[in-house]
């Protein structure tokens, strides 16, 4: 019973960030139908903005927080005016080899420029600390980590249902021709959508910089759960994304725990793949 | 107040309306008349600059908005109610009709706005917190109407509302318009079911395959044979 | 007339000009050429220039008197060049394997055709160096391998196949020779143990071939045969975002000693994980991998402390091997960092190369085939804390393996007055830099 709560815990925290990373992805998918293959690499270099703001300007990983928040921002637009707007006339093929590409040269790219050592923090307010609460020992960055998923989690949440710019937002999404015909400039949506989903995506590589270590093929380690993360939940639904989050979290340390740790991965596609053949819109897809 | 002079538009290079020249007044309520795949949509997203046209200038208050950007258009006091009663289904009616005024900065002016939509369709009022795609056929057109309202336009542009409608509702859409033409509201309708929708207006247009081949008053048009020969392509 | 025997002068003296020139590079050519297959490019290219940097030192050292060493004893830096060979020069000419057992394979075929090597050596990874091998076995040429730890390669039956290092399998030896070792009392610093506070083994893998070998050597060959029992086999999801679970499931196994064989990304999780879970076993021990990177030692630091991995060379052996410290300083002057693991390998290669030439005294196959065979360098010309080279079997159906090769066993040891972490030598207890620490203390 001990273990079912401790691991169901450290689940639920990985599933929070899990959660934030397929919220980005979610985002630009809802908005304007477009898979973006290098969600990955994105939040790979807001891992590294984070982790080179604490090497070099000031030792806290939390620091690089914002930073991270304004690199994804800054790579998010970048990606979308030189490249996708580019694609958008074209076939959707063109999208998902555009974004595909993006995924490569980011990552060899920051290969190139990083080399391929992995590097860590090894100091800061929470970097392997212990927090007990109740008897539970738990790993304090990863519980400030979901912690500030779930903020960032709510605050794009409430944006996008409080504030004429989330509505906005959201009607671009459920209907983009109708969305113009009330004067929303639909291509600065997509910017948005994209600005969006690169800040998000860079800060939950900024909070992962305090249990996680940073390395130029990080993206591939966290990519795949976020794109069965987002179908999970179903494309371009926010709360879907949160609820599959959670899951995968779940699913992924009870397998490890229940059945072989070899099998996480396996399961969590199995899971990925049922849904997507019983039910393709995902478990709160719209579509 | 609006006005279309020799416009060529379509899709890609080909052209779809050919030389459409055509006129609204203010207060004036014309509808234009045209089957299935005619171009009557087309000159419609024309106006709306969703679709470039290849040749030709529209006018609107004396201004050149020829494939100006929509929201300039819109800002400008010209309101789109599109074909398919385009709602936003995942959000609520009071959503829906909050996006019609997107470019209303004012909250005042927004709330006021509001009222009078929920005035014009109490069914709306009533279903204010529902989402938009749980609404009936008739519903989705008072909203997709009302919330063209929400801008406050000079012009409003019907794109087909009777459609898909049943018998009943149609009368009750067409005494709608009636209404809102009664309140001095320049409208441009777009029909296919061109009795009732000339029957309204003070002016019309016939368009066949993307040439004006009709106009006149509505009286003019509705007893002529042009009508006829426009629809059955003599 | 006279013009005529003028001319003919002229000639005479120009074309006795050429022929005494000609001779001059001929003497120049006497040098003996080695092909080296190495993965110089593709994702191994930062191991391969480190490979590359061990074969050139030593290379360097046997073509050029080094006073310093030789005055250590080291045979080979007396010479210049290879002394029964009338002092011809090793000349290594280096291929790009590019990682893949078919380019290998092509690239060793070039370097007999084409280059007429006398002798081959790489080419690191296991399935590229099998390759290779068949190609050496086919021309018959000499291939001399000092960087490929599979065992395999030593059971097929090879005749022109020599490995001077260990493979896998005597590493995990090793391993429970330092189990032993602490039982029986060997152990550096440390009074005999009782076998039960390290007898349950958790052995922890990646779902790879590198663990799995790992994992079912120590599993289904050396805890039953040493009498250790396997409470936990976990094989885990290589570069998984998240190992809480594992390392739950680990922790609940009640195993004294933890065995793994990961990568660095695994590495550095499972031991962040363990530490802040408080997991207190006797013993941690890593089969090198991430286990001797040192992004694993810059992220963890001090809370490395007491634990185990094994590595082929640990640069602190300098401490108690002279000719090691020399050579590690050498390569120091020469690269800027310590003698890796890498570059100590193909020194080792190279010495054996440069030992059978000179036994030969000739570069024909079969000579130096025989020259191989009847190998014995002493330990003490090596910088590894070896018995010496002789190939022969250490294990029914082996053949030209090294026999006294053996792996070595590091633990880290924080230093509190340095604030630094050392990768010290525990195992071969004889070569020993520190006292063990044991059992392991802890995160706390
Ligand atoms: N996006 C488009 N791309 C290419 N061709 C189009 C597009 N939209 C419409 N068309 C073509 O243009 C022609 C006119 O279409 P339009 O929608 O303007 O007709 P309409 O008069 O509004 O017809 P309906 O009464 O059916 O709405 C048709 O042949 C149609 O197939
Ligand atoms: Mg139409």
């Amino acid at each position: 019973m001990d273990v079912v709560l401790d691991i169901g815990i450290s689940g639920v925290l990985m599933g929070l960030v899990y959660a934030l990373l397929a919220l980005g992805l979610t985002v630009i998918f809802g908005i304007m139908d477009t898979v973006n293959f290098a969600h990955g690499e994105f939040l790979m270099l807001g891992m590294y903005a984070g982790y080179l703001t604490y090497a070099y300007l000031y030792p806290e990983p939390l620091a690089g927080v914002p930073v991270a928040g304004l690199v994804g921002m800054l790579l998010g637009v970048l990606a979308y005016t030189l490249l996708v707007k580019r694609l958008l006339s074209g076939p959707p093929i063109a999208q998902i080899f555009g974004t595909f590409g993006l995924m490569l040269f980011l990552r060899y790219g920051a290969l190139a420029v990083f080399g391929p050592n992995l590097r860590s923090a090894t100091q800061g307010l929470v970097v392997a600390k212990r927090l007990v609460v109740g008897g539970l020992t738990l790993d304090a960055a990863k519980v400030v980590a979901a912690a500030g998923s779930a903020f960032l989690f709510g605050l794009v949440y409430l944006m996008l249902r409080r504030t004429k710019l989330g509505l906005a937002l959201q009607a671009t999404a459920a209907n983009r021709e109708a969305a113009r015909y009330m004067g929303i400039d639909t291509d600065r949506m997509n910017l948005i959508g994209w600005a969006l989903g690169g800040a998000t995506a860079g800060m939950a590589g900024a909070l992962l910089v305090n249990f996680y270590y940073v390395s130029p093929t990080v993206g591939m380690v966290f990519s795949m759960i976020t794109f069965t993360t987002v179908a999970l939940g179903g494309f371009g639904s926010v709360p879907g994304a949160l609820i599959a989050g959670i899951l995968v979290g779940l699913i992924e340390v009870f397998t490890a725990q229940v059945i072989s740790p070899q099998l996480k991965l396996a399961v969590i596609y199995t899971v990925f793949f049922l849904v997507v053949l019983f039910r393709p819109r995902g478990l709160l897809g719209a579509r | 107040m609006l006005a279309l002079t020799n416009v060529k538009a379509g899709y890609g290079q080909v052209p779809v309306v050919h030389d459409v020249t055509l006129e609204v007044r203010a207060g004036e309520m014309v509808s234009l008349i045209g089957a299935n795949g005619a171009g009557k949509s087309t000159i419609l997203k024309t106006i709306m600059g969703a679709v470039r046209p290849l040749s030709g200038q529209v006018h609107f208050l004396d201004e050149d908005i020829t494939g100006r950007p929509t929201p300039d258009i819109v800002r400008r006091g010209i309101v789109y109610v599109p074909e398919g009663k385009l709602v936003f289904e995942p959000l609520t009616v009071e959503e829906n009709l909050r996006l019609g005024a997107y470019l209303v900065n004012d909250k005042q002016v927004v709330q006021e706005r509001l009222e009078r939509a929920y005035a014009l369709f109490p069914r709306l009022a009533e279903r204010r917190n529902q989402r938009a795609g749980t609404l009936s056929g008739g519903e989705r057109t008072m909203l997709a109407i009302a919330r063209g309202l929400m801008s406050g336009p000079r012009l409003l542009m019907l794109d087909e509302p009777s459609l898909g409608l049943m018998p009943k509702l149609v009368t009750e859409m067409f005494a709608t318009i009636a209404a809102l033409k009664k309140t001095g509201l320049a409208i441009l309708l777009v029909e296919q079911r061109a009795r009732e929708a000339l029957e309204l207006a003070d002016r019309g247009y016939v368009l066949r395959t993307g040439r004006i081949v009709a106009s006149g008053s509505a009286a003019e048009l509705l007893s002529g044979e042009v009508l006829v020969q426009a629809f059955l392509g003599r | 007339m006279l013009r005529v025997r003028r001319w003919i002068r002229t000639i005479a003296a120009v074309l006795g000009l050429i022929v005494f020139v000609g001779t001059l590079p001929s003497a120049a050519q006497e040098t003996v050429k080695i092909g080296v297959i190495l993965p110089l490019s593709g994702p191994l290219a930062p191991t391969g220039q480190e490979l590359r940097r061990g074969y050139e030192l030593m290379v360097d050292i046997v073509n050029n008197v080094y006073p310093e060493l030789a005055a250590l004893g080291l045979e080979v830096a007396g010479w210049n060049g290879i002394p029964s060979l009338g002092g011809a020069k090793i000349e290594p000419i280096f291929a790009d394997s590019r990682g893949e057992p078919a380019v290998g394979a092509d690239m060793a075929r070039r370097l007999i055709l084409e280059q007429g090597v006398v002798g081959l050596m790489g080419a690191y990874q296991s399935s590229v160096t099998q390759t290779v091998a068949t190609v050496a076995e086919r021309h018959g040429i000499p291939l001399v391998n000092s960087d490929s730890s599979s065992p395999t390669l030593t059971t097929l039956g090879y005749e022109w196949f020599w490995r001077v290092t260990p493979h896998d399998m005597i590493f995990d030896d090793d391993l429970f020779n330092l189990l032993d070792g602490l039982v029986e009392g060997k152990a550096p610093g440390v009074p005999a143990v009782p076998k039960d506070s390290i007898r349950r083994l958790a052995v922890v893998v990646e779902n790879t071939e590198f663990g799995s070998a790992t994992g079912n050597d120590i599993v289904n060959r050396l805890a039953p045969e040493r009498g250790y029992e396997v409470v936990e086999y976990m094989r885990y999801q290589a570069n998984s975002p998240d190992l809480t679970s594992e390392t739950a499931r680990l922790v609940n196994s009640g195993a004294d000693v933890y065995l793994f064989a990961s990568y660095v990304s695994d590495a550095i999780l499972f031991m962040r994980t363990l530490a802040l879970r408080g997991a207190k076993p006797t013993l941690i021990w890593g089969q090198n991998a991430g286990f001797t990177n040192p992004d694993f030692v810059q992220a963890l630091g001090p809370a490395l402390h007491g634990v185990l991995t094994r590595s082929l060379f640990i640069a602190k052996i300098g401490e108690v091997r002279p000719i090691a410290a020399a050579i590690n300083e050498l390569y120091r002057q020469r690269y800027g960092t310590n003698l890796s693991e890498e570059s100590a390998r193909e020194m080792l290669g190279v010495l054996a190369w440069a030992h059978a030439l000179n036994n030969a005294g000739s570069t024909n196959p079969r000579a130096l085939q025989r020259a191989l065979n009847e190998l014995d360098i002493p330990g003490d010309q090596l910088i590894t804390p070896w018995q010496g080279i002789k190939f022969g079997s250490r294990r029914p159906g082996e053949k030209n393996q090294n026999i006294y090769a053996t792996g070595m066993i590091g633990q880290y040891q924080y230093n509190p007055e340095t604030g630094g972490v050392t990768l010290e030598i525990v195992y071969p207890f004889e070569a020993a830099t520190a006292d063990m620490v044991f059992p392991f203390p802890g995160w706390d």
